[in-house]
Order: structure tokens, then C-alpha cells, then sequence
């Protein structure tokens, strides 16, 4: 069975021989072809974020818009049309191009460096998932400038998008499009999958994970069941609107519901999906700068997979108006409510962290201790939405719209730049400045509550949402212009943001190895990480490794400094699921334009079916399936007898 | 590392899953049949349409709460057995123990739901 | 483990190795989907008011042939994989085409029975179910003969073998799954109208 090949321990001294050939080994190429078909994880990483970053300003911007033609009443900005076409964009933009993609941006970069691996399970793979996320975003972004972009909100509820009401293509280039995203999606969840169970350092039992992973790994098996739900939905859309069958058509005993149903098993698992990697970026950095570990670990770990499996079973309260029997809708209350304990679990697991501990107040602190404050707003108001008589009060109301602004900026955006900001040590090799990004988080957190908060008010006050504008005498003047401003406010917070981000990168001070101090693998490597990420596959014999020193609570010694030798070609060491004991030598491939390739075929199909071409559809079939084959096909290199 | 006393993997495995797969099955088949009872085709009805749709619901929520504490009690006596040697196992079978208490909780709500709560609308 | 053994690791059998954990993977999503097309099938059946099928039952003789050859060919895929295994590359590359022709079968009286319906796909609520649901399991069935086809064209030519059998294992898997999704899609459609 073995071709028995042992591995070398030793160590490798910076600016050795051995080290420059580890170097070359795992180089991309220099030039447009290396940038075209590098697989190394941090390319990708970055990539991600800046993307979705991108993707993040361009719905940002038609947020103000639609704020703009909200601040008085009666105001005709743009037109009706336009204005549902901008709300869609918006919601679409932010939660499917801008919140996993940036998170995935986060796994990706991060991941191999905290578990101690060179590079993910599958690296191609990892080009593959981003090449078809930025192709499904420009596809989706393809009508825009047409003035055709979807237009029937993010949540596409049919008849309104069904061939009868909405004969354009609109709602064609959403299907199409969120099919292709959706592959992109699970590539990545299969990816993270795998490298949880296979790559992670000797040594690295499941209670020495580092946390983040955690809430990456959760929203990746819910990406596996979830996705599935709402690219049958759309696809099922596309064949009532293009061939002529009767899933949504009430008319031929089609189900309205049926819509609801299959967008919300799939909607709700992704609310958590797009929260818990964000929650595992704060449980990460939090206990940094508290100077101290992350208090009841274990709970924190329990609560993120519980809340994923929770949030399997909770989609109906997206449907409490549809008027389902009462006993149904008790149900997904209970449900509703029953999520809230292990989410308040985690919120006193860092309260209790701050409180035990020493906090330093530098910027990453401020956008985490900022996201606890939101996250609790924003808990607070998902559970008065989570009684079904309330909710019955509240639905389609801009309550809603506060509620989940607070979760989805409160919990997904703070961390995010707080991240960001944690990490941008180590991604860019340079330090932020302290000053720019003190004054970005006030900026950003007033500018957000004052945006924010009036639409609870105005959502009580009954004011529904996604209504194009609004009479005089409503009451709601003042809370609407007082949300405009305070979202003005915001972007300028996001700004000085994104002022800092490019100033440091070039004038920032250089980065030490280990800046902030802190206890996690990724700090051993040099700011920024070489190709190759660890010279030697470091042992891993407690929680914190490079806090070993200090805590009383540490059971045992890491050793990072020599290990694993592994540089037979590109190598990483593969471990058991469990005790991560290592198991054996994986081979890793090299750089590929198969990834590319595969995806722009790919995507040209979802083109053609678009076009209903189909000459096109059939060649880019074959050429996408012959692209995969040439991707797979085996070569010598990665065969073990060749490693011997 | 560990103690030939410690609960095995299946048992841990059980500890783990038992009452959250007890707590699906009952809000999933709870929800499909007091749907299917109250809205069976195009219009709403005013009584289940299900015979004994109350007891069969009441008595699948009685046993599965009482499932859920019966993985409750094996979870926290696994706990016991091996909270005194650090490992995977024993994290696992915390893990196991607090999963566990979580979903009694839910699945005694939900039959409590079942109990307390008429199945169909009544404004209908 | 303590600090003072870092065991040398042997390089091992590639079955274990991440493209079989991957294929798991792929099978839970792709089971996913068809748990979520079922559902949506028994969903709409379970609130129409019109009679179902619209035809009636559906005649039983071609899917249940169809049902055996898909079943049977599983067997010769288990059955390659091991003699592939046994390092008997011949007789797995055989047995692998064996299952392919079995799959051909398959496809082509799918295709048979879907011309011989009365209805099309636009015609009601039911056809659309039917074409769609049985479409997209014949779709996964040319995906997996085509996986068989390229892992056993890889076998003859060398690149898998004893030792190194972890493509053949993967695509024997995804088989094995698509014939197990077809007792389901078979069962419903098939089996449930005459309950």
C-alpha cells in the first residue's frame, strides 16, 4: 500500500539554501501569468476582499441614492423603476457579492496560516470558486447599465417575478446569475471543508482549533445543504419563464409558496453563514487586545455549530404574513426564540472577556467592543420579530429594515474592517495608522446609529418598506432625513476607511513579525507570509501557541521552530480529523490556468442560456467538461512513487 | 492520552446529535403535518383534517422531549466519566453535553407550542 | 502526543487522500438538491386539487428494466474498483465498461419513455415535475458515466493502479450515489401512484 517515504524534521534558517528553494518551489510566476493562474491562497484571499470590498462601495453608493430620494417627501430622483431596480441591486450586491465573498476572503488568506498548512486543501479549486464569483458578479451587475437589472428585491418573491408581470430580462440575469454564484459558493464550502478535517498542524486537536474556524466551518456545511435550495429555486424561475412550466404558476396549481419556502430554506442558514465567520473574526482578535483568552472556548465553538443547525430550522418566520396555520407558525417562533440562547452564549463569552481582562483600545478593539453594541441592538430587535403577533404587526415595515441592517452591518461589516484592521499587519507588511482609523470607527459607529436607528421609529410609526417615496403629512419626515444624513455619515467613515487602508500600504510603517502580540499561528510567519507560508510544519501542543509562556492553563509546548521538512516539490503534511496526528505527505499542485479556463467556459454558458443560444450553450458544455478533464488529468508530479 | 473507561466514539457521536436530531424530526414532521391538517388544498380549514391530529402530535412532542433528556442523561454521564482527562474526547463530550441541554430546551418548547396553542387559525 | 515524538510520516494509500473527502463533499450538496426537488415535487402534489398523475400511473415495465440495469451496473463499478485493487487493471477496466454500457442503456430508454409520453414539459403541473426532476437525474447520470469514462481510460493507460486508485474510488462513488438518488426519483414517481 505505502510507498514508504518518510518525512524529514529539521529546521530551516532564514536565508538558507533550503529556504530559497522552498521559495522557488512555491512562487507564482512573475508577470500577468503567474497573477492569471496562481493558486496560492493569500493571492486568492486578497483577492476576495478586494473585490467584495468593491462590490461593498458600488451597493453602498446606490444605498445613498435610494437615501437621497428618501430624505423628503414627494421627491422624484429617479423614477419608480429605477428605484426598485436600485433597491435590488443594493440588497443583492451587499448580501451575496459583498458579505460571504469578503468573509471568504478572510478563510481564505487566513486559514492555512492559523492551522499551521501551506496552502488549502484544493488550491485550484480556491481559483476556480474566485474566477466564477467575480464572473457571476459581473453578470448579475450586466443589465444595470442597460437599465434592466433585476427589479422585484433581493428575495425575487414570484408572481411579481414570474414571465406574466416581469417580461423583461431582468429576472433572468438574477436566475442565471445566482445559479453561477452559487457554484462559486460551494466550491469554497467544499474547500473549507476539507481543509479543516485534512490540513490542520500536528498536534492541532479539535480543542485547539483556533476559533475563527469555527464559524467558517459551520457556514460551510450550511453553504453545502443551503445553496442547493436556492439554485433550484431560481433555476425552477428560469424554466417557468423561459420554457413554460408551472412551479410558481397559480393559475396551472403551480405554489407561490413553494418561492418563499425553497428561498428561505436556503435564506436563513445563509443570515448565519454570512454572521458566524464575522463572529469567529471577533472571538479571534477580541482576546488579543483583552490580553488574555477567549473565555468558555468550548461554549463559544458549541454555540457557532449549533446556531448553523438552528438556523436550518427557522426560515418560516421570513413567512409568519403568509397566513400559515397558527400552530406552523409557533413552531418557527419557538425556533426563533431557541436561536437566541447560543447567540447571547457567545455575546457574554466576550463581555466576559473584556471584563476578565486588559483591554487595549487600539482601532481593532474599538470596530469589535462597536460590533458587540450592534449585535446586541440587533439581537434585541430579531427576537421581538421572532413573536409571531408582533411580527404580524411589524412585517414588510421599516422595522425590518432597521433589524437587519444592524445584523448584517452590526455583525458583518464592524469585524470586518475590525479584521481588516487586525490583520492588515499581515497582509500588507505595513502598520494603519492609529489616528485615521480612530477617527474612521466614531465616524462609522455614529454615523450608523443615527442612520440606522430612526428606521426603527419609522418602522413602528408604519412606514412601509421599499415604497418609492411618501406624502407630507405621514410623520415620517423627520426620521427619513435624519437616516439620510446619518448614512452620509457612514460612507464618509468608509472612506476615511478606505483613505487609511491606501495610505498605509504605502506609507505605513513596516510591521514587525508579531505586532499586536498575539497568540496565533499566522503571527509566526514574517508580515507579509512568504509563498510558502511556514518553512517547517510547526507542532501544535496547545490552544495559544505563542502564548505558551504565560498561561498557566497551557498543556503543553508548540514547536515552531523546527518540524516537518517537507519540500519535495510543493508538500504539505496531512492529519487525522480528529487528533490532527500526522497521516501523510500531500502533494500539492502546481500553478494552473485550468481554473480560468474551466470558469470562463462556464460562465459562457450561463451566456448562452441566457441568449438562448444554442450552438453556444452545447460548445462551451464541451469546452467546460474538457477544460475540467485537462484540469484533473493526472501528472506525474503528484504521484506518490515520484515523491520516493 | 486516554482512559480505556472513557466513553467510545459512537457514544460520544450519540451524545452529540440525539436530542438535536430528536428536536428535528419533531419541528419538521410537526410542521408538515399541523400545515398539511389546517391548509390542505386552497383554502384554510377550521379543525385538523387529520384524524387524532392533537394526540398524535402531543404524544410525538411527550416522546421526543423524553428522548431529549434520555440523550441528556447519557451525555452528562459521559461527561462525568472523562471530565478529568483532557483531550478531544473530553471536549467533544462537553460539546455533547451542552448541545444536548440546548435542544431539551427547544424541543420542550415545542411541545409546548403543540400543547398550549390551537393548531389551525382561528380567524380563518 | 508530548514533544519528543514527531513520528515520521509514510506516504499512504490515496484513497484516504482529499479528493475522496471532496467527493463526499459534492454528494452531500448534490443530495441536498435532490432532497430539495423532492420536496418541492410532494409539496405541490400534496395541495392540487387535480388528479395525479393526470394520466393516471404510469406504466412500470421500462423503469423497472431501467431501475435494474442502473442498480446492477453499481455492482459491476464496486467490483472493477476492486479488482483494481487486486492490481488487476484488465478485468476493472472491463467491469467499469461493463457498467457504462449499462448506463448507455439507461439513458437511452429514459429517452424512450420520455418520447412515449402523452405530455410535454409546459403541458401541467405534473409533466413540469416529471421532465424536470427525471431531466436533472439523467444529467447526473451522463455526468457519472462520463466520470467512469475517463477514470477507466485513465486505468488502461496506467495513471491508476493498485496503489494509486483514488480517482476510480471517487467516481465509483459519485456512481453509487447517482443509482441510490434514482430509488428515490423512481419510488415516487413509480411506486407512490399506485399506493
Amino acid at each position: 500500500m505505502a510507498e514508504a517515504q518518510a518525512a524529514q524534521i529539521g529546521s530551516i534558517v532564514p536565508g538558507s539554501p533550503e529556504e530559497k528553494r522552498l521559495h522557488e518551489i512555491w512562487e507564482a510566476e512573475p508577470g500577468w501569468r503567474g497573477w492569471l493562474s496562481t493558486t496560492d491562497h493569500k493571492s486568492i484571499g486578497l483577492r476576495y476582499l478586494f473585490t467584495a470590498f468593491f462590490f461593498l462601495i458600488a451597493g453602498g453608493i446606490e444605498a445613498l441614492i435610494i437615501r437621497l430620494q428618501l430624505a423628503r417627501p414627494n421627491l422624484s430622483l429617479v423614477t419608480p423603476e429605477q428605484y426598485a431596480q436600485l433597491f435590488t441591486m443594493h440588497g443583492l450586491t451587499m448580501i451575496f457579492l459583498y458579505a460571504l465573498p469578503i468573509l471568504s476572503g478572510f478563510s481564505n488568506y487566513l486559514w492555512p496560516l492559523v492551522l499551521g498548512s501551506r496552502d488549502m486543501a484544493f488550491p485550484r479549486l480556491n481559483a476556480f470558486s474566485y474566477w466564477i464569483f467575480i464572473f457571476a458578479g459581473a453578470f448579475l451587475y450586466a443589465s444595470f447599465p442597460l437599465g434592466q437589472a433585476p427589479n422585484d428585491g433581493w428575495f425575487n418573491y414570484v408572481p411579481f417575478s414570474g414571465p406574466v408581470y416581469n417580461v423583461g430580462p431582468n429576472i433572468d440575469v438574477y436566475a442565471l446569475g445566482m445559479v453561477l454564484l452559487g457554484l462559486s459558493t460551494t466550491a469554497g464550502a467544499v474547500n473549507f471543508v476539507v481543509t479543516f478535517l485534512r490540513l490542520r498542524a500536528p498536534g492541532m486537536s479539535i480543542p485547539r482549533v483556533p476559533i475563527m474556524t469555527w464559524g467558517t466551518l459551520a457556514a460551510s456545511f450550511g453553504n453545502l445543504f443551503a445553496v442547493p435550495a436556492v439554485s433550484l429555486a431560481f433555476f425552477l424561475l428560469w424554466l417557468d419563464r423561459n420554457f413554460g412550466t408551472h412551479f410558481f404558476d397559480i393559475a396551472h396549481d403551480g405554489k407561490a409558496l413553494l418561492w418563499q419556502h425553497l428561498f428561505w430554506i436556503f435564506g436563513h442558514p445563509w443570515v448565519y453563514v454570512i454572521v458566524l465567520p464575522a463572529m469567529g473574526i471577533v472571538s479571534m482578535g477580541l482576546p488579543t487586545f483583552c490580553r488574555r483568552p477567549l473565555v468558555g472556548y468550548m461554549p463559544v465553538a458549541l454555540s457557532t455549530v449549533a446556531t448553523m443547525l438552528l438556523g436550518f430550522e427557522v426560515w418560516v418566520h421570513h413567512m409568519f404574513a403568509t397566513g400559515l396555520p397558527s400552530l406552523s407558525l409557533s413552531f418557527f417562533g419557538a425556533a426563533s426564540m431557541i436561536i437566541s440562547i447560543p447567540s447571547a452564549v457567545a455575546t457574554f463569552a466576550w463581555i466576559a472577556t473584556i471584563w476578565l481582562g486588559r483591554p487595549v483600545f487600539k482601532v481593532p478593539f474599538l470596530f469589535f467592543a462597536g460590533f458587540i453594541i450592534l449585535f446586541v441592538i440587533g439581537g434585541v430587535s430579531g427576537v421581538m420579530t421572532a413573536a409571531v403577533p408582533l411580527d404580524l404587526q411589524l412585517n414588510d415595515t421599516y422595522f425590518v429594515v432597521a433589524h437587519l441592517h444592524y445584523v448584517l452591518l452590526g455583525i458583518n461589516v464592524f469585524p470586518v474592517v475590525g479584521g481588516i484592521y487586525y490583520w492588515f499587519p499581515k497582509f500588507s507588511g505595513r502598520m494603519n495608522s492609529e489616528k485615521l482609523g480612530r477617527l474612521a470607527f466614531w465616524i462609522m459607529f455614529i454615523g450608523f446609529n443615527l442612520g440606522f436607528f430612526p428606521m426603527h421609529i419609522a418602522g413602528l410609526l408604519g412606514m412601509p418598506r421599499r415604497i418609492y417615496t411618501y406624502p407630507p403629512n405621514m410623520g415620517w419626515d423627520t426620521v427619513n432625513m435624519v437616516t439620510t444624513a446619518g448614512s452620509f455619515l457612514f460612507a464618509l467613515g468608509v472612506l476615511v476607511f478606505v483613505i487609511d487602508v491606501f495610505y498605509s500600504i504605502y506609507k505605513g510603517a513596516k510591521a514587525p513579525i508579531n505586532p499586536w502580540d498575539a497568540p496565533s499561528l499566522e503571527w509566526t510567519t514574517p508580515s507579509p507570509p512568504p509563498p510558502y507560508n511556514f518553512a517547517v510544519i510547526p507542532f501544535v501542543g496547545s490552544r495559544y501557541p505563542l502564548w505558551e509562556g504565560r498561561l498557566a492553563e497551557a498543556e503543553g509546548r508548540s514547536r515552531l521552530d523546527e518540524g516537518y521538512l517537507l519540500m519535495n516539490g510543493r508538500e504539505t503534511l496531512g492529519t487525522t480529523a480528529m487528533h490532527a496526528e500526522p497521516d501523510a505527505i500531500l502533494k500539492m499542485p502546481a500553478d494552473s490556468y485550468f481554473p480560468l479556463v474551466a470558469s470562463i467556459f462556464i460562465s459562457a454558458l450561463f451566456v448562452a442560456l441566457l441568449l438562448h443560444a444554442l450552438i453556444m450553450a452545447i460548445t462551451t458544455v464541451a469546452l467546460g467538461l474538457l477544460s475540467l478533464v485537462g484540469w484533473l488529468w493526472p501528472r506525474p508530479v503528484l504521484r506518490m512513487e515520484a515523491a520516493a | 492520552m486516554e482512559q480505556t473507561a472513557s466513553p467510545g466514539t459512537f457514544r460520544l457521536t450519540v451524545d452529540l446529535c440525539g436530542a438535536a436530531a430528536a428536536w428535528i424530526i419533531l419541528h419538521t414532521a410537526g410542521f408538515a403535518l399541523s400545515s398539511y391538517a389546517c391548509y390542505p388544498h386552497n383554502s384554510p380549514a377550521r379543525e385538523p383534517m387529520l384524524p387524532h391530529f392533537g394526540l398524535a402530535l402531543g404524544s410525538l412532542g411527550i416522546i421526543c422531549t423524553l428522548a431529549a433528556l434520555l440523550f441528556c442523561w447519557s451525555a452528562s454521564a459521559s461527561w462525568r466519566g472523562i471530565r478529568n482527562t483532557p483531550g478531544a474526547r473530553r471536549f467533544m463530550a462537553g460539546m455533547g453535553l451542552l448541545m444536548s441541554l440546548l435542544f431539551l430546551v427547544a424541543t420542550a418548547l415545542t411541545t409546548a407550542a403543540i400543547l398550549l396553542i390551537s393548531p389551525c387559525s382561528p380567524w380563518k | 502526543m508530548s514533544e519528543s515524538m514527531l513520528p515520521t510520516v509514510p506516504v499512504r494509500n490515496e484513497a484516504r487522500l482529499s479528493g475522496w473527502f471532496g467527493m463526499w463533499t459534492l454528494i452531500a450538496t448534490e443530495a441536498s438538491l435532490f432532497v430539495y426537488l423532492l420536496f418541492s415535487y410532494y409539496y405541490l402534489k400534496l395541495q392540487t386539487d387535480q388528479p395525479w398523475p393526470p394520466e393516471g400511473p404510469p406504466r412500470l415495465l421500462l423503469s423497472s428494466v431501467n431501475t435494474f440495469l442502473l442498480l446492477t451496473s453499481s455492482l459491476f463499478v464496486y467490483f472493477g474498483e476492486r479488482k483494481l485493487k487486486q492490481d488487476r487493471k484488465k478485468a476493472a477496466v472491463a467491469l467499469i465498461a461493463i457498467a457504462i454500457a449499462f448506463g448507455t442503456a439507461f439513458v437511452l430508454i429514459q429517452l424512450k419513455e420520455w418520447s412515449r409520453k402523452s405530455f410535454s414539459i409546459s403541458t401541467h403541473l405534473y409533466g413540469s415535475l416529471y421532465f424536470t426532476i427525471t431531466g436533472f437525474h439523467l444529467l447526473h447520470v451522463v455526468l457519472g458515466m462520463g466520470m467512469l469514462a475517463v477514470v477507466s481510460a485513465w486505468t488502461a493507460m496506467g495513471y491508476c493502479t493498485k496503489s494509486e486508485h483514488g480517482p476510480v474510488s471517487a467516481a465509483a462513488l459519485y456512481w453509487h450515489f447517482v443509482d441510490a438518488v434514482w430509488i428515490f426519483i423512481f419510488g415516487t414517481f413509480f411506486i407512490v401512484p399506485y399506493l
